[in-house]
């Protein structure tokens, strides 16, 4: 196991400390985790899984500074025991400490979500991980995601793929129109006056630190 | 530098809020003034779509008075002109975003580096309408010549003066003279007494502007545009010129072939 892990549920995001490792490791690698994460968080409740660990209120203050350091004050932190709530803490946030104990817990790590139905205007769609739109995305759209991006329509709007800085991530989408098309720290647009009459899907990609647009081959 | 912050308001939707923002906002660039457009309708943004900016934003005016990025970073100069920025608004947001507090001091910022800032307001009374008119200098009116519009641009007026913006200029869009020559339309002088306040233009009713909007270029661009001479000439009252307003009524026929064989 890794020093956190992350899961989701249906109430927002659980994070899973691993306290054999050290404190300082664990700080890091949550310090490391929000850099990653930018802000995916945002509007998400966060929980911090503490289990039966025993930890000093002074441990619990730096967790909390950290993840306000990174995640705007919408964002909610508690913290979840394992069956009692002996230690459950408020944060510093408005937090209502009685919570309903967690349920439906899915698996978070790697996962790719699915969105079905048109993405209109003014709509933004986050994700941490990879994307499948089933839908167009319309112009003024946003669509957002930390791995790949796959479109099962026509993608007109806003595309931002690997916006944690992966710069592997690709975009796909039966008909590739963007307005604006953004890969990792690269933006691009397609040319001015070009009447793009392809038909088939494309992909988008990084290629020598510039976006290539490319038929997809089957 | 310290430039004019013009805001461009209706109450009533749909009567050219953003066409006049962008034409006469070309207009004043292409007469060698720093000219930056805001669009305050934030959520429902289209000043960017109507000038053809749309694919070159990166960040908005919520970026700015967030302080995720520096203003000039926010402003998308134009492919046309240079001297031409615009301000885009966000799309995925609400006009709660931003507060009448930081509407000001952006405006005050671009003041000491534009001669003119036309804030493109949304329709409505609420506060996306609050935002737009904060740390203007003066108002401009743009009314159809509608009951419902003059109606709308009237409670405008009162809201304006209510906040200290007086005098406020009157434009008067989507004039039909054939309509009017008939009776069957509002003409300017109705409305002036209803409304009582300086006009500052005319513009006619002309298929072209929903040609040129849907392209991303302004009508002022084409010379031979009726319209886009309309608002070439509000610009120039803008900068003081004395210009007649343009006779909207029909033209006799000698005069027709006067300016077709370019007489006049």
């Amino acid at each position: 196991m890794e020093t956190i892990n992350t899961k989701m549920t249906a109430k927002g995001v659980i994070i899973d400390f691993d306290w054999e490792h050290n404190f300082e490791a664990i700080k890091n690698s949550l310090k490391d985790h929000f850099e990653e994460a930018g802000s995916f968080y945002e509007g998400t409740d966060l929980y911090f899984k503490v289990g039966t660990k025993e930890l000093e209120l002074n441990n619990f203050k730096e967790l909390f500074e950290i993840a306000e350091n990174y995640l705007s004050s919408e964002t909610g932190i508690y913290l979840v025991g394992q069956e009692d709530n002996k230690e459950r803490l408020n944060s510093s946030k408005e937090s209502q400490p009685k919570r309903e104990p967690i349920i439906e817990e899915v698996s978070f790590k790697g996962d790719t979500v699915l969105v079905k139905g048109t993405i209109r205007s003014g709509q933004a769609v986050e994700h941490p991980h990879n994307l499948v739109i089933m839908g167009d995305v319309n112009p003024g759209a946003e669509v957002k995601a930390g791995g790949d991006i796959i479109v099962f329509g026509r993608l007109m709007g806003l595309v931002h793929a690997g916006a944690g800085g992966k710069k592997d991530a690709q975009v796909a989408a039966l008909r590739l129109t963007p307005t604006q098309i953004r890969i990792a720290n690269k933006i691009s647009r397609p040319p001015e006056d070009s009447n793009d009459q392809i038909f088939s899907p494309e992909k988008a990609f990084i290629k020598e630190e510039r976006i290539i647009v490319e038929e997809i081959d089957f | 530098m310290k430039g004019k912050a013009i805001v461009i308001t209706s109450g009533k939707g749909g009567v050219g809020k953003t066409t006049t923002t962008a034409n006469l906002g070309t207009a004043l660039a292409m007469l060698d003034k720093k000219v930056c457009l805001i669009d305050a309708d934030i959520g429902l943004r289209n000043l960017d779509v109507v000038l053809g900016l749309e694919n070159r934003i990166v960040y908005d005016l919520i970026d700015v008075v967030e302080e995720n990025c520096r203003l000039e970073q926010a402003m998308i100069k134009d492919k046309r002109n240079p001297n031409l920025f615009l301000l885009p608004a966000a799309q995925t947001r609400d006009k709660d975003a931003v507060s009448e507090e930081q509407m000001k001091s952006l405006i005050n910022e671009l003041k000491e580096k534009m001669d003119y800032i036309l804030v493109d307001s949304p329709a409505g009374i609420e506060q996306g309408f609050r935002n737009a008119i904060a740390g203007v200098d003066l108002g401009l009116i743009v009314a159809t010549p509608e009951v419902s519009s003059v109606r709308d641009a009237d409670r405008i007026i009162g809201l304006l003066e209510a906040e200290g913006l007086n005098d406020p200029q009157l434009l008067i869009n989507r004039l039909r003279r054939d309509m009017v020559g008939r009776g069957d339309m509002m003409n300017i002088d109705d409305i002036v007494e209803i409304l009582a306040i300086e006009i500052l233009g005319v513009i006619p009713e002309d298929e072209n502007i929903v040609i040129s909007t849907n392209k991303g270029e302004p009508i002022v661009l084409k010379d031979k545009a009726y319209s886009g001479k309309a608002f070439n000439n509000i610009a120039k009252r803008l900068e003081g010129q004395d210009i007649p307003l343009m006779t909207i009524e029909k033209e006799s026929l000698f005069n027709k072939v006067k300016r077709i064989v370019g007489l006049s």
